[in-house]
């Protein structure tokens, strides 16, 4: 994407630059090939964009699950963990080959098993713990992914490797990176929404847009009151919002005129009636009220449990936003500042987790697919990595890197897959071994995405989500 | 049988393959007479090949079939099949076979098949005779017949010219600038005038008009200062007749204290300054601000860059001991752009420190060779560069200058005088404290009398220790010692495979040798100080360009060359090569004086240029890259605020401290989990909170407000602040819908918006049946709020807007004029005019 990089430097000052210079000699023929990809145009940054291929999925809702949930208690079946409960970590599995550190010596060498019953669902027989029977419903929906490691056992830096690619903050986020690449399909809306009451650890650099345009910034849409902040004026203005702009306007387009070529002046007129037209698009998908009770209930809207009708309100909305082209919507299922990250009492860390998540997510699942928006939408449920089968505390489970769960369903991924293995106790990744590069490898191609031809400029670098060229492979099996 | 037909058929890979395979070798050129091109494709296209696709499994961790192909020596011998490489014969290789899967035995690499072009790289390499450069590495520079290795330009045997040949040492930048003779046609203009006219001219094109003095002095102030003129600085430079009237104007500018605040922001974002240290905690860092204020003082004293570098890199090693001057302590103060990276306290948490440092070490390198080089020594971690003539052994011999670094924030910078004075006065309540104790032991804790009386002492104890004072402290660092830690190359960037050890040693291409380092003090290892100097000097080809080229894109918006961070091959050429490197010599031999270059560049007609007038009838796009025109820029996004505040007359002054923290959206907070643990009062004192001030103390300078890594300031958010991660070279600014919602809705907008109307409407009531008082207040907004009188037709539309909205704000009796006002001045604030400099 280096030519419309340029571009868009070049008209933002207003300096036409003519020189092609270096980049000619130094084509490689990766630059050549992005010379095929559709250009950019800086006044419609979110004008919706070719991807490199025929895409399987058109959107993406991300369910973030902030804190790191313990997989093996909720999906990945162990019943050698059951069997070994108590006993010391097996001598064959105690050897450290991990490059990332930590995670034992807060453990006490002793395996905990989860309390929950575990029984088999849906036609494929998958078991699932009691804490999801919701989620049990649509086993046959989902594509498991049940070797998943990260590369860091520190939350923040995790967190920044599941959502940008990168342990170290200051990438753009994966929700960037789409809309940067395919722009959106509302062009009234921002192309990349997020959902959250407690955002992830290490702050907005989690959704940063980083180098890439602030078009690409992720949006906080809010779950009760104005949906975007700042959405509308306050009240005593609300009344003369349009003819102030108005006036506003007619000055700006006597400016712009006396200043040809300088799109930027053009742009920031554009930008102020799109702010408008804004106005009302976002606050129609705020109105709840329009979904008809049976929805509301299914999502938890009205539950008992204040939690759940939240994260219901934010499944909710996430698919009104979708349904309305947004092309990337992210939620962030913490109340507080603890989400799954159950280093003491995992049990009630579950529990609550569960509670609050497994209804809701399972009734957006059936919303999408009643509406024949699933085989579009892309979702994924995730954390930044999953948590120790040995005690850590009091009945609390450790970070654990080395190996665990994630999901995703609908966008052409194959329903009812498990691809890859922990091993017997749930503590490493053992078979078809995935890093998280190959999960966003995995989302981009779905979207139709070459993950190497997705890249901008950055301080003289290729800059991508998946690092180096060619350095992951789509998760194998997740298509079919 | 046709080639092409094949290149464009995917499926006749095959074919391809053999075609390649059976070709003539004669098409492929003999190993010595193209040389350094085998070896440049070797080290571009074949090396990471290699290393992505099969060195992870027949490599120094595995060697699966006993092969190892990371060296040329491994790859002949071959592993248990036989030799994977006979140079010049690919149908002979085994590698070639394995790659190809035409053997269904030997299929490689086993998981996925290369592509179809990784395919013919590695086939033709082998066919054009397998040329291999072994890895750059610490050792290469080594001496190995006696005679000393010279630079790449001069001597073969220099590692840059083993691995990449000759082909990258044309890059523009590796040359000294050179001030070549001015245009003699042109001898009578401004030397900036003379290269910027030769070139226009050539295209049959002029200069455009001279901008009016209006838009001279609103761009001006806000180019070197970041605030707009005030009504009576515009009146006295558009009525000041003497012919000095613009000089008089440059000198006032480059003197205000305002100069230094707005250079120093610039600076701030090529270091990636911030107030905190990121990740999960992104803890308060509460000595930060003083590497702020430090900068501002340097650029308001017009330190000299070479200085201003010398004491950023390595102040610490020009002081010996208690700073004796203030300009001692500065230095010590300076080296806390050492510590201007993110920093993860959490890291030792679960034993990360290894990756830590190594991320500090990585972060220090790639910094200081952009803020200071234009170089991108973050391409060179993981691989040699892939454009540039720099190794991966160079990231790592820059590393090495690092590695002793030790944050420090236990040096005093109190000046000798001064702690001298702390120590009397402590000394003087130790031995007070020490009279009260001795009482204190005397006394019986047993007997009930004695009880008060101890209550008393013990209390008078701790009241005395809290009279001691304490000498000023900075976020500095210094080295650990005389020696430091070995650096490693490390393979593929991974901290835990380290490779050959390095010493620090400036770029290969130039000195391939050790860097010559000043014997050790005692405290340090003195590799910063030899670093600093070799950057800070007239003979090193990128400093002075890179400085005079930031400068330059201050002033018209974009950079003679227009990547300011990157002068390598990928980066953009200078578009006007001779007055980049005039100017760079000229910076140098008037002392690396950055006003005396400021006024350089404002001072030639190339910059008073109008932006707009002349537009019509020319070709804009040959014009401006041609700076036959002015350049409009949009503020950025501490200067839009700051020129609200000032238009509307809240600004308050502050010129130095500690940073400001504006009150922050409750939601925003409880949405950070470091903060909220803060707000429980569970961060351990470890300060991941947000501390607002009061809102009048919050209307300052934005360079004084507090820069959260995890939570920037929404308003400045909006407009394209950077991030604090990496060093920011040029703003973006983009055009979104967001900040048009911030602008125009957010409530400090429509407090600047009131606190405008209230400036305009002063000590007057505000009669919109007066026209003249009507007419009165417009003329003040514009003339407040743009810098100019209102045209006529804008001035009826202004009347007409307070007249409608007057009435639409009917409900409010007596205030709908003022309401109508605030309106105008809302509107007035969100115009393309106030947002965008001409």
């Amino acid at each position: 994407m280096i030519h419309q990089q340029r571009r868009t430097f070049l008209t933002q000052t207003g300096a036409g630059f003519a020189s092609v210079a270096l980049s000619a000699l130094l084509a490689d023929s990766l630059k050549a090939e992005t010379a095929k990809q559709q250009t950019m145009d800086p006044l419609q940054p979110l004008a919706e964009r070719l991807p490199h291929f025929a895409p399987k999925a058109k959107r993406v809702i991300f369910l973030f699950q902030y804190g790191g949930p313990s997989t093996f208690d909720l999906l990945d079946y162990k019943p050698d963990l059951i069997r070994l409960h108590g006993q010391p970590v097996p001598a064959s599995l105690r050897a450290n080959p991990d490059k990332v550190g930590g995670v034992f010596n807060h453990c006490k060498d002793e395996l905990m098993a989860g309390p929950w019953r575990w029984s088999r669902h849906g036609q494929s027989g998958q078991w699932v713990s009691e804490l999801l029977p919701h989620t049990a419903l649509h086993i046959d929906e989902l594509c498991q992914v049940r070797s998943m490691y990260s590369e860091s056992s520190n939350h923040a830096p995790a967190t920044y490797l599941m959502n940008t690619g990168a342990i170290l903050s200051g990438k753009p986020s994966l929700g960037s990176w789409v809309t940067y690449g395919l722009g959106s399909l509302n062009q009234n809306l921002p192309g990349f929404v997020l959902l959250y009451k407690v955002g992830g650890l290490g702050g907005s650099a989690n959704w940063s847009n980083s180098f890439l345009p602030a078009a690409f910034q992720g949006t906080q849409f809010r779950h009760e009151g104005s949906p975007v902040l700042n959405l509308q004026p306050p009240q005593e203005f609300a009344g003369v919002q349009r003819s102030t702009l108005d006036f506003a306007q007619t000055l700006n387009r006597k400016h712009a005129a006396a200043r040809p070529g300088v799109l930027d002046l053009d742009g920031r007129i554009a930008s102020y009636e799109l702010a408008y037209r804004m106005q009302s698009e976002a606050l129609d998908i705020g109105e709840l009220s329009l979904e008809t009770r049976e929805t509301q209930d299914a999502y938890g809207l009205h539950d008992d449990n204040k939690d759940k009708a939240l994260f219901g309100r934010m499944c909710l909305l996430s698919r009104r936003l979708v349904e309305k082209g947004v092309r990337f919507v992210q939620l962030y299922n913490a109340v507080d500042k603890l989400g799954w990250d159950g280093h003491d009492n995992n049990t009630d860390y579950n529990t609550r987790n569960a509670a609050q998540t497994d209804q809701p997510i399972a009734a957006l699942l059936t919303d999408l697919k009643q509406r024949g928006l699933l085989d579009t939408t892309l979702v994924i449920w995730a954390g930044e990595f999953g948590r120790t089968p040995m005690m850590q505390g009091n009945g609390g489970r450790n970070h654990n890197p080395y190996g665990f769960t994630i999901w995703l369903a609908g966008g052409g991924v194959r329903a009812g897959a498990v691809i890859g293995a922990t091993d017997e106790i749930g503590l490493r990744a053992a078979e078809e071994i995935q890093p998280v590069k190959n999960l966003h490898a995995t989302i981009l191609t779905a979207l139709g995405l070459n993950p190497d031809d997705l890249f901008s400029e950055h301080n003289g670098r290729q800059e991508r989500l998946t690092g180096v060229a060619k350095s992951w492979e789509t998760i194998p099996g997740v298509f079919g | 049988m046709g080639v092409k037909r094949y290149l464009f058929d995917s499926n006749a890979v095959t074919s391809l393959i053999l075609f390649i395979l059976f070709l003539n070798c004669s098409f492929a050129v003999g190993p010595s007479a193209r040389a350094d091109e085998q070896i440049a494709n070797f080290a571009k296209n074949v090396r990471p090949l290699l290393e992505a696709k099969c060195v992870s499994c027949h490599g120094p961790e595995k060697q699966e079939g006993g092969l190892r192909l990371d060296s040329a020596t491994t790859a002949a011998k071959g592993g248990t099949l036989g030799p994977a490489v006979v140079p010049g014969d690919a149908e002979h290789s085994l590698l070639v076979k394995a790659i190809t899967f035409l053997d269904p035995d030997l299929q490689m690499p086993p998981k996925q098949k290369l592509s179809d072009r990784e395919i013919t790289i590695l086939t033709e390499w082998v066919n054009s005779g397998a040329a291999w450069s072994d890895a750059a590495t610490g050792h290469d520079h080594r001496v190995d017949d006696g005679s000393p290795i010279d630079d790449a330009f001069s001597d073969e045997r220099n590692p840059v010219r083993r691995v990449f040949g000759s082909e990258r040492l044309d890059l523009w930048s590796l040359r000294k600038p050179v001030a070549v003779p001015l245009p003699p046609e042109f001898s009578n203009l401004h030397p900036i005038d003379s290269f910027v006219l030769e070139r226009l001219r050539n295209a049959g094109l002029e200069f455009s008009t001279e901008a009016d003095r209006r838009t001279l002095i609103r761009r001006l102030t806000l180019d070197l200062t970041g605030l707009p003129p005030t009504s009576d600085e515009m009146a006295a430079f558009v009525h000041d007749k003497s012919p000095d009237a613009y000089e008089t104007l440059v000198d006032r500018l480059l003197s205000s204290p305002h100069y230094g605040e707005r250079q120093a922001r610039l600076w701030l974002d090529v270091v990636r300054y911030a107030d905190t240290n990121g990740y999960e905690r992104d803890e308060f860092r509460p000595l930060a601000w003083q590497y702020r204020d430090y900068v501002i003082r340097a650029f308001n004293q017009d330190k000299p860059f070479d200085q201003f570098i010398r004491e950023q890199l390595a102040g610490d090693e020009l002081v010996e001991g208690t700073p004796e001057t203030t300009a001692e302590a500065d230095m010590l103060i300076a080296t806390g752009f050492l510590r201007l990276g993110q920093w993860d306290s959490t890291a030792s948490i679960f034993q990360e420190e290894d990756r830590l440092r190594a991320e500090m070490m990585s972060d220090l390198t790639n910094t200081t060779a952009s803020a200071f080089l234009g170089m991108t020594m973050s391409c060179c971690q993981c691989h040699d560069h892939k454009y540039d003539p720099l190794l991966q052994a160079d990231h790592y011999r820059f590393r090495a200058f690092f590695a002793g670094v030790t944050p420090r924030d236990d040096l005093a910078i109190s000046l000798a005088n001064e702690q001298a004075e702390i120590d009397r006065h402590n000394a003087g309540v130790d031995q007070q404290i020490t009279s009260v104790k001795s009482e204190l032991e005397s006394l019986d804790s047993n007997q009930s009398e004695s009880t008060q009386r101890i209550e008393e002492l013990t209390t008078r104890v701790a009241e005395l220790e809290a009279t001691k004072l304490a000498p000023g402290m900075a976020m500095a660092a210094t080295d650990s010692g005389p020696t430091a830690p070995a650096i490693h190359v490390l393979y593929q960037g991974d901290f835990s495979s380290p490779r050959e050890e390095v010493s620090p040693g400036f770029v290969s291409l130039f000195t391939p040798g050790p860097a010559d380092i000043d014997p050790p003090r005692d405290n340090t290892t003195g590799r910063r100080l030899a670093l600093a100097n070799w950057i800070a000097s007239a003979d090193n080809p990128w400093t002075a360009r890179v400085l005079v080229n930031r400068i330059w894109q201050q002033h018209f918006g974009i950079g003679l060359v227009a990547t300011p961070n990157d002068f390598g091959y990928s980066g953009e050429r200078p578009t006007h090569p001779e007055l980049l490197d005039w100017l760079a010599v000229e910076f140098i031999e008037r002392g690396w004086s950055i006003k005396e270059l400021h006024r350089l560049i404002v001072t030639s007609a190339t910059y008073r240029q109008s932006s707009f007038e002349d537009s019509s009838g020319t070709d804009l796009s040959a014009r401006r890259p041609l700076y036959g025109m002015q350049n409009v820029r949009r503020l950025d996004a501490e200067t839009l605020r700051d020129s609200l505040l000032a238009v509307s007359g809240l600004l308050q002054p502050h010129d130095a401290g500690k940073p400001v923290w504006p009150p922050m959206e409750d939601e925003l907070l409880q949405a950070q989990p470091a903060v909220l643990e803060a707000i429980e009062g569970k961060d351990g004192g470890r300060m991941q909170g947000w501390y607002p001030d009061s809102i009048e103390a919050t209307d300052v300078r934005s360079v004084f407000l507090v820069r959260k890594r995890c939570l920037p300031i929404p308003f400045l958010q909006a407009f394209d602040l950077p991030e604090t991660t990496v060093s920011c070279a040029r703003r973006d600014t983009t055009v979104v819908a967001p900040q048009a919602l911030m602008l125009l809705n957010s409530p400090d907008s429509v407090r600047y918006a009131q606190a405008l109307a209230d400036r305009v409407q002063g000590e007057q009531t505000i009669d919109l049946d007066d026209a003249v008082g009507s007419g009165r207040l417009v003329e003040t907004l514009f003339d407040t709020a743009l810098n100019r009188s209102p045209t006529g037709d804008e001035l009826q539309l202004s009347i007409e807007f307070l007249q409608r909205h007057r009435v639409q704000h009917q409900d409010a009796g007596a205030e709908a004029g003022r309401l109508a006002l605030v309106d105008l001045c809302r509107a007035m604030l969100n115009l393309n005019e106030f947002a965008y400099i001409d």
